[in-house]
């Protein structure tokens, strides 16, 4: 267990955004040989693999992919790079740095899938990376990489990029696939799924960023020696984006499985004279780690087992000058600015724990405030019509539990025991 | 489908189609699941979570809106934990609502009311500050928004994208600002807004000319049947203290589906209007109903065939009936006709009904368009088109375009529909094609499509506008098809021409379609020999000659010529005006008896509230005249039962479908098309929606629209014409100014033009074939002259 780079191999090596340079670092043999074995044994190498999703859920990717109807239907193939979630960067780095894998591993997916149409909906403030996506897709085309008959096998692929308009729903992926479609991004109702009605309601699959750079290393590398990585049930690697109070905030990639501590000290570890709070250890839906827990495995089971989640791979990692009160504070003041508003619970319940919070925050809490917060919250957990409801509360529930006293604290000492309240006139103001 | 599962609900064991939603499914067993979102004639949505129930081995509530039931399931809905759910959502409804029930006009008959008295707490935990939005925002003509009743359900917005096919609402800002608000560059005047307001399961969307007028609780509800169109949509007028205040949808499944076009739904104001007949008139002075009478008596009794009579598509059936009596029996005429609008064929020999096209495989429209002749069983059109593919090819039907993603828009020239039909006919028959289409601007490649379509064996549901000429081709083209069932309907002009029909009120045809001895004229004829001298009486049933008769020149000279014109009349129309007695009617809102569609059946209508004034309704004034006693409609009914069995007996909550056909009459010959005129246009015409019914509405004022022409674009090219540019048209010595746009499947050469925008007909000198120039206007430079 420790930290390697397989996705992130070279991502600092020079010329690695020009499909020359990519290449001269063994670019595009995954794709060659994936083109010799066939659509089928690439499906069954990445099913062996065990490779989960990266995108939050942690879906086994080569099931995604056999829930594809074999109906005759075209297919679609989407790449998830909306990358919203508070506290995780790994997606925009892969593609500024190695623009090239992305889009060798859509090419093996939808070759595996046999999709002839892929888009990449990226995360609209990724300017920089949409240029270098729009680039590398022209320059694929011209070299045979992408179009028609990719490299010579028959094999044809359309690729483009959509650029989202900065809506953190439009992650979820089948918001996602409505604002491909040039709606208003809201969840749909499921099922069906998409990949039994996706895009103009065709087969579908959607996948992460990572996930589908990791598909690369697995066809270049093998199955078996990518389940060699991580754990049994959470196979091979993974890049954990490690912000927050750190010295040196970034991404490692890391066998899953590695424990948390190794993460932060990868990280630079926590400032001078600094004591560990809390650790977000999935992106601003995960419920938090308390130092007791340091010791946990990163991986997908463990962290379910303690009841928080692996998510995005954001880990945010907060020492003892964090107000827990202003973290729940800001989360429920971003979930309350992306519910996109289509189902009660979550539009109503996160501007409701927002307004409480402030309140809470800024010395006008209540004896009463503390219950209503944990029930409005589980009002909203498991009540709404897709996952960003759940992810509003995680912090706020797991916090109001592990650090009830400074929740209480707030409340009989009029106001927050480690910020000056004058700096809390924004939150006060809510989101624009 | 198909398949029965068991599933227990709340301990009850239930039997229910497998697939059946759980909200549903709880329906049977007498168990009601609170919803918002959900509306049973939309796609579930899952917006509100108000639904949730528990289901055993799922971990999570299930929203009973969205989940079908599946073999051996069993479900809760009043365990503590569904309730504690219920309530919470109904909590967070609540946070952001004004709580303005008071002046709400939904209060009292509002489900977030009704839900919050039956499962909220009774205090709300909430003390933060609500947000605050904007209380009256004019969606449109009709339809106003509060902002912040609104619970976004978005029953609105899903209905206008999925039952209207017009998505003109949408949701703006996100999260809890979020807002319900129209399309940019848009105002809400789709022609079924008013069903939003309906739909709204709180009080944020209002009807315009209700807002702030009642208080549900005071109303009183009768059950009636809309009279402005002949689908026949079932109506619940409200009505307080005599007024009629708004009319509600009342969901018949044969026929409306629960839906309204807001020529229905806003049609009641003319009840109140200052145009109004209220009283007996004869020669301009108000007389008492004895001197009317003994004067409608001398003036028709025993005058033979001096005397005709013309109209009476828009009264009840019994009225129709009593009408047929009274001038068969007591005038002594043959010349009897309702067809005013030159409709032959009413009931056609292989009447389909509106249900037909819930399985028909493919739906034909012969110059007759949905949105404007039949609009809510248009809706059933398109929930067959987008549910199930079904193909409608439109023959010179819409060239306005409807919202049917199926639409196989096909043109032609003016007249050709016999001549297109026969072509058809030729294809099923395997022979030649091309003869038929002859001159007719279509030709063999443009029709094979629905010439293929109609060669597969599977229902054909035609809509045709009942013309002369292509009678005996339609009824060809059925025989032609075989064994395949082909069903044809025939929306009358008028909301109750299929009635009049039946009824009697033609000049061949008695009561039940019983062969007359003797023919008399048709209503063209009837007119001619008034204006000529050989009639000197009319009476007129309801009717405005000059809006429904297509050549107003002649009815002028007709009733300037004519002795003795009497007419039973709603409103003060041009008719009524020149008529020297003058019965006052009671329309169908302050009428009982009943009244029959387009398909034949036959429904009851109650009376809403009394008669103004000294009017009476249509079958009492007849039954007047007629010197018999009858008080009730179903009296007459019970005398309309003798010559029509069908009739007798209650009519059941669907109403009952009358299929008589007139005998078959013999095929008119198919005349090859005329030359084309040399330049110029051949002008198509089609009658608007809102030049039906009963008018003028005043509250519909606001949505009248604006005279259109509608060109093929390289005609409109080649006259250098831009859409929605103003111009002029031109027929010999009449012109008219229009904004052209461009025609959905118009031939070349071929010009369309609404007839009837603002309530006004065209008259003769734009009627079907008529040659016409088209022109840009030159519009007045700013201050100066032209
Ligand atoms: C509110 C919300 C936001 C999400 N945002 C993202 C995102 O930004 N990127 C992403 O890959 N997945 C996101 N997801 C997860 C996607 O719905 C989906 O599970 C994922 O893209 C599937 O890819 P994978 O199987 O490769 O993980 C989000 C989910 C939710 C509920
Ligand atoms: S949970 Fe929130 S984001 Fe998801 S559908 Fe509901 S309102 Fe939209
Ligand atoms: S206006 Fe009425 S129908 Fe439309 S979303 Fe709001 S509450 Fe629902
Ligand atoms: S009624 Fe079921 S979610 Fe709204």
């Amino acid at each position: 267990m420790g930290e390697i780079e397989i996705v992130l191999k070279d991502a600092l090596a020079p010329g690695m955004t020009r499909l020359e340079g990519y290449r001269a670092h063994g670019g595009y043999r995954a794709l060659e040989k994936a083109i010799a074995m066939g659509p089928k044994e690439v499906q069954d190498e990445v099913t062996r693999s065990g490779l989960r999703g990266r995108g939050g859920a942690g879906f086994p990717t080569g099931r995604k992919w056999s829930f594809l109807p074999n109906d005759g239907r075209e297919r679609w193939l989407v790449c998830n790079a909306d990358e919203g979630e508070p506290g995780t960067f790994k997606d925009r780095y892969i593609i500024e740095k190695k623009p090239f894998m992305l889009i060798e591993g859509i090419t093996i997916a939808a070759f595996a899938v046999g999709a002839h149409n892929a888009a990449i909906y990226c995360r609209g403030e990724f300017l920089e990376g949409i240029e270098l996506l729009e680039a590398a897709i022209a320059e694929a085309r011209s070299a045979g990489l992408l179009g028609k008959n990719i490299l010579g096998s028959g094999f044809d692929l359309d690729l483009w990029v959509y650029r989202g308009a900065g809506a953190y729903i439009c992650g979820e992926e089948s918001a996602l696939l409505e604002s491909l479609e040039g709606k208003r991004g809201m969840p749909r109702l499921k099922p069906p799924f998409p990949a039994v009605a996706g895009v103009y309601g065709l087969p579908t699959v959607v996948n992460n960023v990572e996930t589908l750079a990791t598909v690369v290393a697995i066809i270049e590398g093998g199955a078996e020696w990518y389940a060699s990585m991580g754990t049994e049930r959470s196979p091979g690697t993974r890049v954990f984006s490690i912000s927050g109070q750190v010295r040196r905030p970034g991404n490692h990639e890391f066998e899953l499985g590695t424990p948390l501590s190794e993460l932060i000290a990868a990280a630079g570890g926590l400032g001078e004279g600094r004591t560990l709070k809390a650790v977000i250890p999935g992106g601003g839906s995960a419920p938090i780690l308390t130092p007791d827990q340091s010791d946990l495995p990163m991986d997908f089971e463990s962290l379910a087992k303690v009841g928080s989640m692996a998510g995005s791979g954001g880990v945010i990692v907060l020492d003892d000058t964090t107000c827990m009160v202003r973290t729940s504070l800001r989360l429920l003041q971003f979930f309350a600015h992306e519910s996109c508003g289509k189902c009660t619970p979550c539009r109503e319940g996160t501007e409701w724990l927002r307004k409480i919070l402030v309140r809470v925050e800024t010395g006008h809490g209540r004896e009463e405030d503390l219950g209503l917060l944990e029930d409005v919250s589980n009002n909203i957990n498991g009540n709404t019509l897709c996952a960003l409801g759940d992810a509003s509360v995680g912090v706020l529930l797991s916090t109001l539990r592990a650090f009830a006293d400074e929740y209480r604290a707030h409340i009989t000492g009029g106001g927050c025991p480690l910020a000056p309240v004058a700096s809390m006139s924004a939150a006060a103001a809510g989101p624009a | 489908m198909g398949q029965v599962v068991k599933v227990t609900i709340d301990g009850r064991p239930v039997e229910v189609p497998e697939g059946t939603l759980i909200v549903e499914a709880a329906k049977r067993v007498g168990v009601d699941i609170p919803v918002f979102c959900y509306h049973p004639r939309m796609k579930p949505y899952g917006a509100c979570r108000q639904c949730l129930t528990e289901v055993e081995r799922m971990p999570k509530l299930q929203i009973a809106c969205a989940t079908p039931v599946a073999e051996g399931m069993v479900i809760h809905t009043n365990t503590d934990r569904v309730l504690t759910a219920r309530k919470a959502m109904l909590e967070f409804t609540l946070i952001n609502h004004p709580l303005d029930c008071p002046i709400c006009d939904k209060g009292g008959e509002c489900d977030l009311q009704d839900l919050t008295f039956a499962h909220a707490a009774k205090l709300s935990r909430f003390r933060e500050q609500k947000i605050h939005r904007e209380k009256a925002v004019p969606l449109g003509p009709l339809v106003m928004l509060d902002q912040e009743r609104c619970i976004l359900c978005q029953r609105c917005i899903r209905f206008q994208d999925e039952v209207a096919g017009d998505p003109v609402l949408v949701l703006k800002n996100r999260g809890s600002h979020e807002v319900v608000d129209t399309v940019e560059g848009r105002v809400f005047d789709d022609r079924f807004s008013g069903n939003t307001i309906e739909m709204c399961p709180v009080g944020a969307l209002t009807s315009r000319p209700y807002r702030f007028v009642a208080r549900p609780w005071d109303l009183k509800v009768a059950a009636s049947v809309c009279q402005h169109c002949p689908v026949g949509c079932n109506t619940r007028v409200s009505v307080r203290a005599g007024d009629v205040l708004r009319l509600l949808s009342r969901d018949n499944d044969a026929v409306d589906r629960g839906w309204l076009c807001d020529r229905g739904r806003f049609g009641y104001g003319f009840v109140r209007a200052d145009e109004r007949i209220v009283a007996p008139e004869a020669d301009g002075q108000r007389v008492s109903w004895a001197r009317a009478l003994e004067a409608v008596d001398a003036a028709l009794r025993g005058r033979g065939a001096d005397a005709a009579v013309l109209g009476g598509a828009s009264l009840t059936l019994e009225g129709q009936y009593l009408a047929a009596r009274f001038a068969r029996d007591v005038i002594g005429t043959p010349h009897v006709d309702h067809r005013l609008g030159g409709q032959r064929v009413l009931a056609p020999s292989s009447p389909g009904v509106i249900r037909d096209v819930d399985d028909a495989d493919v739906v034909v429209l012969m110059e007759t368009d949905p949105w404007e002749a039949f609009p809510v069983a248009g809706l059933r059109l398109r929930k067959a088109a987008v549910d199930r593919g079904v193909p409608v090819f439109s023959l010179n039907a819409t060239p306005r375009g409807i919202p049917v993603p199926t639409l196989v828009p096909l043109g032609y020239r003016p007249g050709g529909l016999a001549r297109v039909v026969m072509a058809l006919v030729a294809s099923l028959r395997h022979e030649a094609v091309e003869p038929w289409l002859e001159g007719t601007g279509i030709d063999a490649p443009a029709l094979e499509p629905l010439a293929r379509r109609l060669s597969e064996p599977g229902k054909a549901l035609v809509f045709w506008d009942g013309r002369d000429a292509s009678a005996g081709a339609i009824d060809a083209l059925v025989a032609a098809r075989g064994s395949a069932v082909t069903r044809v309907i025939v929306p009358g002009d008028e909301a109750a021409s299929r009635g009049a029909d039946v009824m009697g009120l033609r000049p061949d045809l008695d009561t039940g379609y019983r062969p007359v001895e003797r023919a008399g004229m048709d209503a063209r004829g009837i007119l001619e020999a008034a204006a000529d001298g050989r009639i000197d009486t009319l009476l007129v049933l309801g009717a405005d000659l000059f809006h429904e008769f297509p050549d107003p020149e002649l009815v002028e000279r007709a009733l300037a010529r004519c002795d003795r014109v009497v007419a039973l009349s709603v409103m003060r129309h041009e008719t009524a005006r020149r008529a020297h007695l003058l019965l006052p009617l009671a329309p169908w809102l302050e009428s009982d008896g009943a009244v029959m569609n387009m398909e034949g059946r036959v429904q009851v209508i109650q009376a809403a509230t009394d008669p103004a004034d000294e009017a009476v309704a249509d079958w009492a004034v007849l039954a007047r005249m007629l010197g018999i006693e009858v008080h009730r409609a179903r009296d007459v009914r019970r005398r309309i039962a003798q010559a029509i069995a069908e009739l007798s007996g209650d009519l059941g909550g669907e109403g009952r479908v009358v299929g008589l056909v007139p005998p078959p009459a013999p095929a008119a010959e198919i005349a090859p098309m005329p030359p084309r005129p040399q330049g110029g246009l051949e002008l198509l015409t089609g009658r608007l929606l809102e030049a039906r019914g009963i008018g003028p509405e005043p509250y519909l004022a606001a949505v009248a629209s604006t005279l259109e022409v509608r060109m093929h674009p390289a005609d409109m090219a080649q006259r250098g014409l831009a859409d929605g540019q103003p111009v002029e048209l031109v027929a010999g010595e009449r012109r008219l100014e229009a904004t052209v746009r461009p025609g959905v499947g118009l031939a070349e050469g071929c010009a369309w033009v609404g007839d009837g925008a603002r309530g006004r007909r065209l008259g003769s000198g734009f009627g079907p074939g008529v040659r016409v120039e088209v022109s840009a206007l030159e519009v007045l430079a700013a201050g100066g002259a032209r």
